[in-house]
This record gives structure tokens, sequence and C-alpha cells, in this order.
């Protein structure tokens, strides 16, 4: 029982981390961007290359790649999204789908379909703590979440830069009077985004393995506690993505490991039919 | 002066009698050539391959690719069969049955290829059978899920049912008190897979302690692992795909829970070794195929010309799946005689009965068009698969 509930834990921590790559690009640019997933393989295969190609202890691979990021996610702002940020919201998120695709279809390209095996993070596979045990890759993946939520939150809420974010999201013009510079604002959301992404790349990468397609259903969940955590609120994401790891985890439980992948979509429906603000999010809803 | 009208008419008569002797000319010619099989000229037969060169799977048909590109070029080098030379032409499907139908449509219209050699997939295999069919174009592709025997359609390896019935027996028959679960990818390879288990434990009135499946797609299999782990499984038989397998098998261990792992034939893919490193060790997996680590001569010499052929190609258990197709094409296109045609080539293949493939023995006649005849059960051990049984006849009993 506490083994499945550490299970979800460890798979909440994941989609929040992915939610909140999602929740920063979608309250600051207004974009609801399908190519997160993408980015986060891609940031696992660029940190795979320092670690193999360039024999970088992985570590040091994992901080060279999150510069990579930064700048990758800071370059699709400025090149693809702030060129059309005067276009509707359906037209942006397109764009980031046809991004998502073209990430995919060029890891495919480079490095072929097959998995491989991520560098090995940890000195060991499990920690035990009395009787529980909890694979070491789970153990951080919960230790990432907890960290970047504080960090995001802190910047979101004490910062200049995290008010001026969310003058942005409210109301680009007004932010604009007040002097708010949107483009700085946007790239450092992007830029953030992607070296979640990285983080969260690199956590799934190494329970499992590493292969282009590797994100499919995962990007899926991200969105779950997106759409769960009422799509503006930071930690109304971090409460939905956890939410959704732990009911997984117990429907396997209870029912069969087979439905878990469908309770993700469920609370899609349910949420937008009976709460379309989401759980925790304001009186706003769906803001276009 | 007027024109003479007799020699007008002298005129029309000769244009009119060459233009119906043309016309005469170009349907005993378009006569001829109906009677020549498409694809066979004087020296050379033109076939045809449609599977995924792009995509999730290309993975596995890359070293498929490899394993029967090694043995055409092997018998061009040699002068060809029966002094023609084989020209193989593939078109991709991406995996995808659609694809694949409208791939085999091009070879077979456009291209005119004498036969369709090199298909990999069981939805892309059933998408083109009714086809060929109808057709009347060879086919031989690595899986054949289709029964009763079609006529033109033919197939190499065991169905997966043929495959788990006798590793169930097995674990049965070696590891009497242990329990055993069932783990699966819930499409037609988890069912077909349950099928030859369903029928082992029926046999010996066991049961499974637990039956866990997950949906194709998906990299989280902890909930899974944690409810075979429960259930105090002691062998969990996996159907699936190499990467998953290989996640479940890891994600157990990180978890402190080592059961007994067991397979069909994709347990002894380069991919599993890869994924696994030395973890792969204890893994037992049934296949119709001979080990490709094993110094038989037939896969010694698979192994040498692949080398050969393809330096640096991993000596993968699909790219022999791909050789042992060649060997089979090769025999059955020399027993056909220097006047081919798409029938001889399939009464051909009807006849061969105990056919040694180099990798594996086979056997077709004309209500069996599913190659493999016999299935090893075999052991990782010391980073290489042991056999641990002698070949067992599919549908017969375990000595």
């Amino acid at each position: 029982m506490i083994a499945y509930l550490l299970t979800g834990l460890s798979y909440g921590s994941l989609y929040a981390l992915l939610g909140l790559g999602l929740v920063l690009t979608f309250r600051s640019t207004n974009v609801l961007n399908f190519s997160q997933g993408g980015m986060s393989m891609l940031m696992a295969f660029i940190a795979f290359e320092f670690a193999t190609q360039a024999g970088l202890p992985i570590l040091v691979a994992i901080a060279a790649s999150l510069v990579v990021a930064g700048v990758l996610g800071g370059a699709v702002y400025n090149i693809l999204i702030y060129p059309l940020r005067n276009r509707d919201q359906d037209t942006l998120a397109f764009v980031a789908l046809s991004l998502e695709l073209s990430i995919i279809g060029l890891a495919a390209l480079i490095w072929g379909a097959e998995s491989r095996v991520f560098p090995r993070l940890f000195a060991t596979d499990r920690i035990e703590i009395a009787d529980l045990i909890i694979s070491t890759p789970h153990f951080w993946t919960i230790v990432c979440g907890v960290v970047s939520v504080c960090v995001i939150a802190t910047l979101m809420r004490w910062t200049d830069l995290g008010l001026a974010m969310r003058v942005a999201a409210e109301n680009p013009e007004v932010a604009q009077l007040l002097g708010v510079n949107l483009r700085v604002v946007g790239t450092t959301a992007w830029m953030a985004a992607a070296c979640l992404g990285t983080l969260t790349g690199v956590l799934l990468a190494s329970t499992g393995f590493l292969q282009p397609y590797m994100m499919g259903l995962v990007v899926l969940k991200g969105f779950a506690a997106l759409v769960v955590g009422g799509m503006h609120s930071v930690m109304g994401v971090i409460a939905g993505g956890l939410l959704l790891g732990i009911l997984e985890s117990f429907a396997a439980y209870e029912l069969n490991p087979l439905v878990q992948d469908s309770v993700g979509l469920a609370l899609i429906i349910l949420v937008l039919l009976i709460r379309p603000q989401g759980l925790i999010g304001g009186g706003g809803g769906w803001r276009g | 002066m007027g024109r003479d009208p007799g020699r007008s008419r002298w005129f029309v008569s000769i244009i009119a009698s060459s233009a119906v002797a043309l016309v005469g000319l170009l349907i005993g010619a378009s006569g001829a050539q109906a009677q020549a099989q498409p694809g066979v000229t004087d020296n050379e037969i033109l076939l045809g391959g449609v599977y995924a060169l792009s995509g999730p799977v290309r993975f596995i048909t890359e070293p498929y690719e490899q394993g029967m590109r090694t043995v055409v070029d092997e018998v061009n080098a040699k002068g060809g069969i029966h002094g023609r030379k084989l020209k193989w032409i593939l078109e991709d499907d991406a995996y995808q049955p659609a694809r694949t139908l409208a791939g085999a449509k091009k070879l077979v219209e456009r291209d005119q290829v004498f036969a369709i050699f090199g298909q990999l997939g069981t939805p892309t295999t059933l998408a083109i059978v009714p086809y060929v069919e109808q057709a009347k174009v060879p086919l031989f592709s690595a899986n054949l899920p289709v029964d009763p025997a079609p006529k033109y359609a033919f197939g190499l390896q065991a169905n997966y049912s043929d495959l788990i019935y006798p590793l169930t027996q097995f674990v049965i028959k070696t590891m009497p008190s242990k329990k055993i679960a069932y783990f699966y990818q819930n499409d037609d390879v988890g069912e077909t897979g349950r099928i030859g288990l369903a029928r082992a434990l029926k046999e010996s009135g066991r049961s499974l302690v637990a039956d866990v499946g997950y949906e194709r797609g998906t990299n989280e299999f902890e909930t899974s692992v944690l409810k075979l782990r429960d259930a105090g499984a002691d062998v969990v038989i996996a159907m699936g795909t190499a990467p998953s397998i290989a996640t479940a098998m890891r994600q157990a261990s990180a978890l402190g829970f080592h059961p007994i792992w067991g397979t069909y034939a994709i347990g002894a893919s380069g991919i599993m070794k890869k994924l696994l490193g030395p973890d792969i060790d204890g893994l037992i997996f049934a296949s119709e195929e001979e080990s490709q680590y094993s110094d038989s001569p037939g896969m010694r010499e698979a192994n040498e010309l692949i080398a050969k052929h393809f330096p640096g190609a991993s000596n993968d258990w699909v790219s022999m799946i791909g050789y042992g197709e060649g060997k089979i094409l090769v025999h059955a296109l020399e027993a056909s005689g220097r006047d081919l045609t798409r029938d001889k080539l399939v009464a051909s293949l009807n006849a061969m009965s105990d056919f040694d493939a180099g990798v594996l023995p086979v056997s077709f006649s004309p209500t069996k068009h599913v190659g493999a005849k016999s299935v090893k059960i075999f052991r990782w051990q010391g980073g290489k698969p042991e056999p641990q049984t002698d070949w067992i006849p599919i549908g017969g009993e375990q000595k």
C-alpha cells in the first residue's frame, strides 16, 4: 500500500514537473506548449551525448544540457512565438504542436528509434528506509519536484520578474503600459520551461530508457495536471500532478494496472465538466 | 491534271492493311508478354520488400534487412540463380498497415516484381495477405498470423502461442513449486501468448497467481511490478516489446523483486542485452531459431557472412530471421528451375519439408505455410543464451 503511494508520488512529481513547464509558458505567453514533451526528450538526449560522447560526468552533463535548454527555450520563443504573439491561442498551440512533431522526427533521424540506457545517475538502485523501498530515480524525482516548486513559486511570488509575468498573463496591454517588457518575460518563461523539461526528460530516461518516442503518454498527463490545476496556478498544477500520480497508482492497486493510463484522461473530462476552473483555480476558469 | 482515282485507292489500301498488320503485331506482342512472368528477364529476377524503413520499429527491420541482403549479395556474387541475378527493391510502410498495402500494390503493379520477399509485423502482414492472394503474387513475411494457410502467402516465425506453450511447460516441469504470473501487453501480442500459456497451465492443473497487463506505449511499469511482487510470483512470463519487458525487469530489480523472467524469441534480441547488461542473466526464452551465439556450422556461417557484408552489424536475432528468409528464397528459386513462374515458386516452397535454413530448421507444405517447425528453450548465462532443451516439435509434447 505504502509502496503504491510512493510510486504514485514519484510519477505525480514527474507530471507536476511537466505541468509546471506548461503553466509557465501558458501564463506568461498564452501558449499551450505542446512541444514541452519533445523538448524534454531532446534535452535528455543532449545530456546523454554530453555524458557518452564528450565523456563528462553525468551531473556535469546534465548541468551543461540545462544551459543548452535555456538557450534553446529562449530561441524558440524569440524565433517562433514572439513574432506570432498577436495571433490567437489556437494558432500558437498549433505552432507548438508542429514543433513537437518536428523535434521527435529529428531525434528519430539523428538517434534512431532504438531504446538506449541512460547513464547511471546514482550509485545505488534503491533507497531503503526502514521497511520501505523506493527506487533511487523515483526518490530524486520527488526531490526535484519539491525543489523546483519552491524555486518557481518563490520566483513568481516574490520577485519583480514574477510579478511582471503575472501581469503579462493577466493583461498584456496593461503590462506594457506599466513598462513590463513582454519579450523579456516570455523569454524567461520559455527558458525556465525548457530547464524544467530537461529535468523531466532526464528523470524519465533514468527510470526507463531513452528513446525519441518516450514522452508519448507522459506529456498527456502533464496536460492533465495543468487542467486539473486550473491552467494558471503553479500550486494547482503541482497538486494536479500529484493527485493524478496517486490516483493512477491506486487505480492500478485496486483495479488493474491496465486502467492506470486512462485515469488522467478521465480526470481531464471530469474536471472540465464539473469544475472547469480547476481544483485550485480562481474564478476565471479557462481564460483565452 | 486530276489525280488518278485508281492509284489513290491503291495507296489507301496499302495504309489500311499495314495498319491492320501493325495492330495485329501489337496484339501478338502483348499476348506474348502476358505469358512471360513479371519481374523475370533473361538475366534478372526482380523481387520486392515492403516494411518499415522509418519510424519506431526501424531498429528491428534494419538488422532483418542486413540478414536478407547478405544472402542476396552472396548469391549474386556467385553468378545468381540459373543465370539470373537477384534485384531486391524496397518500399517503406513505416509499420502502418495502410501503407503496407499501398507499398505492395506499387511493387506489384508499377514495378512488376516477381514476388514480395521481406515483410515484418503482424498487422502489416495481415493488411496485404488478401491482396497478394487476389493478385496471385507470392509473399514471404517474417510473420504469418493466418490460419488456414493461404495459397500465396508464407511466413517464417512461430506463432507466439507456439512459443509460450513449451516455455510454460518447461517452467512447470523444471520448477514445479514456483508460482507463475503473466505480464502482458494488452494487444494481440499478449493475447496470442496467453493461448499457449493457458493451454500448458490447464494441462497440468495449474493456475496463475497474478495476471497483469499494460497498455502499449506506456513506460510506467512500477505498479504492475508491485502487483506481481505482492502476488508472490516466482516466475513471470512476459509478452510485450523488448524495451517494455526490459524496463519492467529493471524497475522490479530496483524494488528488490527478482523473479525468474520468461519470454518469447525477443528474449534473444541484441537490444534486450544492450538494455539490461549483465542483469539479463537468468532470463529464459523460447525461440524457433538457434542462438546467434551458437557455434553450429549454420550459425557460424551466417555470422561470418553478415559481418563480411555489413562490418560492425550486431549479430542480432532478427538479422538471423532475415538471413533464414534469404536462404529459403534462394533454395526455392533454385528448385523452381530456369523456367521460372510464380506458381512454380509456390510449389517449390510447399515442397520444402525439413529444410535447414542455416539458422533454423523449417518445414512447409500446402497446408503449413509457417516455416518454423520446432522450438528450443534458452537461458541467458554469462552473457549468452544457453540451450536448455533440444528442439521441441511445435504442437508436440516435451520429452
